[in-house]
């Protein structure tokens, strides 16, 4: 009767044992894939801030380009306005030029007059008294 | 629509030359929407209140009151912040001079941060005959460095309502009037802004605190009680005392728990040759934690690379018999995926990286860093890493001009720029090198980044720390060795340079601790 008690008792002991050791690996399984998970959950975190903060660069970068494009385009037009007023002056010089030359040939023209030079023959005399008079 | 600045002076028998300088200064301010609250503290000097009736009779921005009898800097402070019916006011001294602009960059900095509550600006120190000495470049809001010295001092701008809210100035505080008041302010708002420029000359004229630093020791002695006070309202437990020969307030922090601390250490089991002695570097490190720490509640976790000789981990588990753990790597090296695996096999709420390289000088080193990590918004702190013939190795980082370790090189024994090697503060970040990091700030922004194996996971991990609002401190009070080097080649690659630029370039060169003008 003890014996069979006894013999009970340590296969009893023996199951609790294997059970124990495979509660035991279990949990050391579940610890094992717990760490995986938490480093898996790091690197995500850290691709998700890192690339958050990558996006952010590149906008300071954007910004910084988008500032420089303002620049540009105010010199651009900057630049245009200056030479549409340089054209303007170019064309008014043009005009002025073409309107100087009309007038030098009509000038030339009234020079070589035959009126103009009777003209000048008749007031030698005047020309000359005011010569000796200054 | 600007705001009304009321600048509010106390007079009591100044220097008569510092005085016109004064209101010459004033007078001449770029920004014409201000009034000047002055009052006469019984000036013994009859010249003073002549002047004083004439600058009324002047101009009707300023409001002279005469005291009957004479109460001191607060109580004449106080009765001048009764004349003020501006929006913010404006701090001067009746000796001191302002810069032309000061008051134009005070209205622009309140139009950009409407809902700013305390401004504070550079400043520089002036001598009898107008010479400028002592430019003070400030940090940004530094609250860590604040309970040491009274760094905002001049020029401060303070909400009329917020100063009306705390008690405006408390007697009991002679000499540190303002610094007690600043505290009360600071403890009420976070809206704080600091510009970068100089923006006051604060007179040098004998026996002021201008001059010497212990010309008033009695504004020290008070400046320790208002810190005290300051604690003791945020119900931080310190022990607060000031320390003469540094001119500062000293804030030791008394423990009222001692949470566990994972002392991480990556190793390959490298030799070298410290104090002429050769020595495994890993187990030199855990022996000086071992036997030099006051503070008990911590494991070490050893991460070995797949190759370090049997003898190291032998010897390990010699030095350190109970609360040693080691972890085999058998990856390509990656500090930052050693460090990452050190934490998950840790339980700890603190954790603690620490180079196999270093050895512990201070013996309250833990106890020092954990009370500065105890603070809710303190994710990560420093201490001061010494190399082997006593130089600073780093003092936190810098990111002025490019990512380095603060000061490196210097003599342990230079002050720095007004004291700040020798008091704690808010840094852009410390080397990882020893580095005690809560737990889930860590998870928070997930952990050291693998894409750094070797240089600037610390820069990285520390940018991500206040990218999510969290401060960083370093404390000259904790005091290791790293004989540094000698396990890692100090090069740096440019691909890492181009990887830490692409992720945090618009953070280098643009560090709010460390600024140059």
């Amino acid at each position: 009767m003890n014996d069979n008690i006894n013999a009970s008792a340590e296969l009893s002991v023996t199951e609790l044992s294997s059970d124990l050791e495979s509660v035991r690996s279990k949990l050391q399984a579940a610890e094992q894939k717990i760490m995986q998970l938490e480093l898996a959950l790091l690197q995500s975190r850290d691709f998700s801030i890192g690339t958050a903060a990558e996006i952010g660069e590149m906008r300071v970068g954007h910004n910084t380009i988008i500032e420089k494009l303002k620049v540009a385009d105010t010199h651009i037009k900057n630049h245009s306005a200056h030479i549409k007023r340089l054209e303007e002056a170019l064309g008014e010089s043009g005009r002025a030029s073409a309107f100087h030359a009309a007038r030098s040939a009509e000038l030339d023209r009234v020079y070589n007059s035959a009126s103009w030079k009777i003209g000048r023959f008749v007031m030698i005399p005047v020309r000359i008294l005011r010569k000796i008079s200054s | 629509m600007p705001p009304l600045l009321s600048i509010v002076t106390p007079v009591y028998d100044p220097p008569r030359y510092a005085f016109e300088k004064c209101i010459e200064t004033v007078f001449a301010q770029e920004f014409k929407d201000w009034e000047w609250c002055l009052v006469d503290d019984c000036s013994t000097a009859p010249w003073v209140k002549t002047r004083l009736n004439e600058l009324q009779a002047l101009d009707q921005r300023v409001k002279v009151y005469f005291r009957s009898e004479n109460g001191g800097i607060v109580a004449a402070s106080n009765d001048a912040i009764s004349l003020a019916s501006g929006e913010f006011i404006v701090l001067l001294d009746n000796d001191d001079e302002l810069h032309l602009d000061a008051l134009e960059e005070v209205a622009a900095c309140i139009n950009a941060n409407p809902i700013v509550d305390y401004i504070y600006s550079d400043e520089d120190k002036i001598t009898e005959d107008g010479k400028h000495f002592d430019e003070f470049v400030k940090p940004d809001w530094s609250p860590e460095r604040f309970l040491a010295q009274n760094y905002c001092s001049h020029l401060s701008v303070i909400r009329t309502s917020l100063l009306n809210e705390v008690g405006r100035f408390r007697s009991g505080f002679d000499g540190a009037q303002d610094y007690d008041l600043f505290l009360r302010v600071t403890e009420r708002t976070k809206y704080i802004v600091h510009i970068p420029k100089v923006l006051y000359h604060w007179r040098a004229v004998p026996g002021s605190t201008a001059t010497a630093n212990n010309a008033k020791l009695y504004a020290y002695t008070a400046a320790a009680k208002a810190v005290d006070e300051h604690l003791k309202r945020r119900k931080i437990a310190a022990e607060v005392k000031f320390d003469p020969t540094l001119s500062l307030v000293k804030v030791k922090r008394q423990l009222t728990e001692h949470p566990k601390v994972s002392i991480i250490i990556p190793t390959c089991g490298t030799r070298k040759s410290i104090f002429g002695v050769d020595t495994c570097l890993v187990v030199n490190a855990v022996e000086s934690v071992e036997r030099r720490s006051t503070y008990t509640n911590f494991e070490i976790i050893v991460v070995v690379d797949k190759g370090t000789p049997q003898q190291v981990i032998t010897d390990l588990k010699t030095v350190c018999p109970n609360r040693l753990k080691i972890i085999d790597y058998d990856k390509p090296f990656n500090f930052s995926d050693k460090c990452n695996i050190g934490v998950v096999n840790s339980d700890a709420p603190l954790i603690l990286f620490l180079n196999d390289d270093t050895e512990i000088i201070s013996p309250d080193w833990l106890e020092t860093m954990v009370g500065h990590i105890s603070e809710e918004d303190v994710a990560m702190v420093g201490p001061l890493l010494l190399y082997e013939d006593g130089r600073i190795q780093s003092a936190g980082h810098s990111n002025t001009h490019s990512l380095h370790n603060f000061c490196a090189g210097l003599s342990s024994n230079v002050f720095g720029h007004f004291r700040m090697l020798k008091l704690a503060r808010e840094v852009s970040g410390v080397t990882g090198a020893c580095a005690l990091i809560k737990r889930d700030a860590y998870f928070e922004v997930g952990g050291m980044s693998e894409i750094f194996p070797l240089a600037f996971n610390d820069c990285d991990i520390a940018f991500k720390f206040l990218e999510h609002g969290y401060r960083i401190i370093w404390t000259p009070n904790a005091r290791l060795f790293h004989f540094e080097s000698a396990t890692r080649p100090a090069n740096v690659k440019p691909s890492e340079v181009k990887l830490i630029t692409g992720r945090w370039g618009r953070k280098i060169n643009n560090d709010q601790y460390c600024k140059v003008h």
